[in-house]
């Protein structure tokens, strides 16, 4: 849908109180959308280092620790 | 001994950055400085394939191998026990999982086993430093040997 046809579809459907309610959602996405704009840069690929699933591992590391045969 | 105070390291795109630390990695005549995250989410420490080579360390001479899974699914990984200095602390020995992956695919991490059974590390992304602190031997609250037989992991 283009820009002029949602603003007359606007224009003629909605109440004043629903347009200002159309306002302050638009309002509140816009500030979301700045917030989240100042953590995460858009299309950045941000890595997770964290080995998750090596909880074996780990326990069998401490035992070779405990059995003194590293 | 004290704690001391590391600054964030800032690597795009993180605003905030890493908790990563420099370590220094010695076996026998060898010795290696290295980024570590400082990693409480790893079960245990992490230690890059080519940071291994570089130590001398010979993969095919490895016995103690680790399981691995999850993001590693399909890694080799054997235990290293390796002597590491960290700031100005008094040198201890870290148990790493050595892993067949390089360093510009995996990092070094220090993580629960057995990093964090030595060091107190208090985390202050929002003053852009983190904290740690070597726990003296007998200072400890709990077992200092971590207890497997209470162990957090949940083995079913």
């Amino acid at each position: 849908m283009y820009l002029a046809q949602i603003r007359q579809e606007i224009k003629k459907s909605l109440s004043v109180a629903e347009k200002l309610q159309l306002i302050t959602d638009i309002t509140h996405m816009l500030q979301k959308d700045f917030q989240l704009s100042k953590y995460f840069e858009k299309e950045a690929i941000y890595p997770i280092f964290t080995p998750l699933g090596m909880e074996e591992a780990a326990i069998k590391l401490q035992e070779y620790l405990n059995n003194g045969v590293l | 001994m004290t704690e001391r105070q590391f600054l964030y390291t800032t690597i795009h795109p993180f605003p905030v950055g890493m908790p990563i630390v420099n370590i220094r990695l010695f076996h026998h005549e060898r010795e290696i400085t290295v980024p570590a995250l400082v990693d409480s989410g790893a079960a245990l420490n992490i230690l890059p394939y080519d940071y291994g080579l570089e130590l001398g360390f010979n993969w095919g001479e490895q016995r103690h191998q680790l399981p691995t899974g999850g993001l590693l699914q399909g890694a080799e990984a054997y235990a290293v026990l390796i002597k590491c200095i960290i700031g100005s602390f008094t040198p201890i020995d870290l148990a790493f999982a050595w892993v067949d992956k390089p360093s510009n695919e995996l990092r070094a991490l220090l993580g629960q086993i057995n990093f964090f059974n030595h060091f107190r590390v208090i985390f202050e992304a929002y003053n852009g430093i983190f904290k740690i602190e070597p726990i003296e031997p007998g200072s400890m609250d709990g077992n200092p040997s971590f207890g497997l037989d209470d162990t957090i992991f949940d083995r079913s």
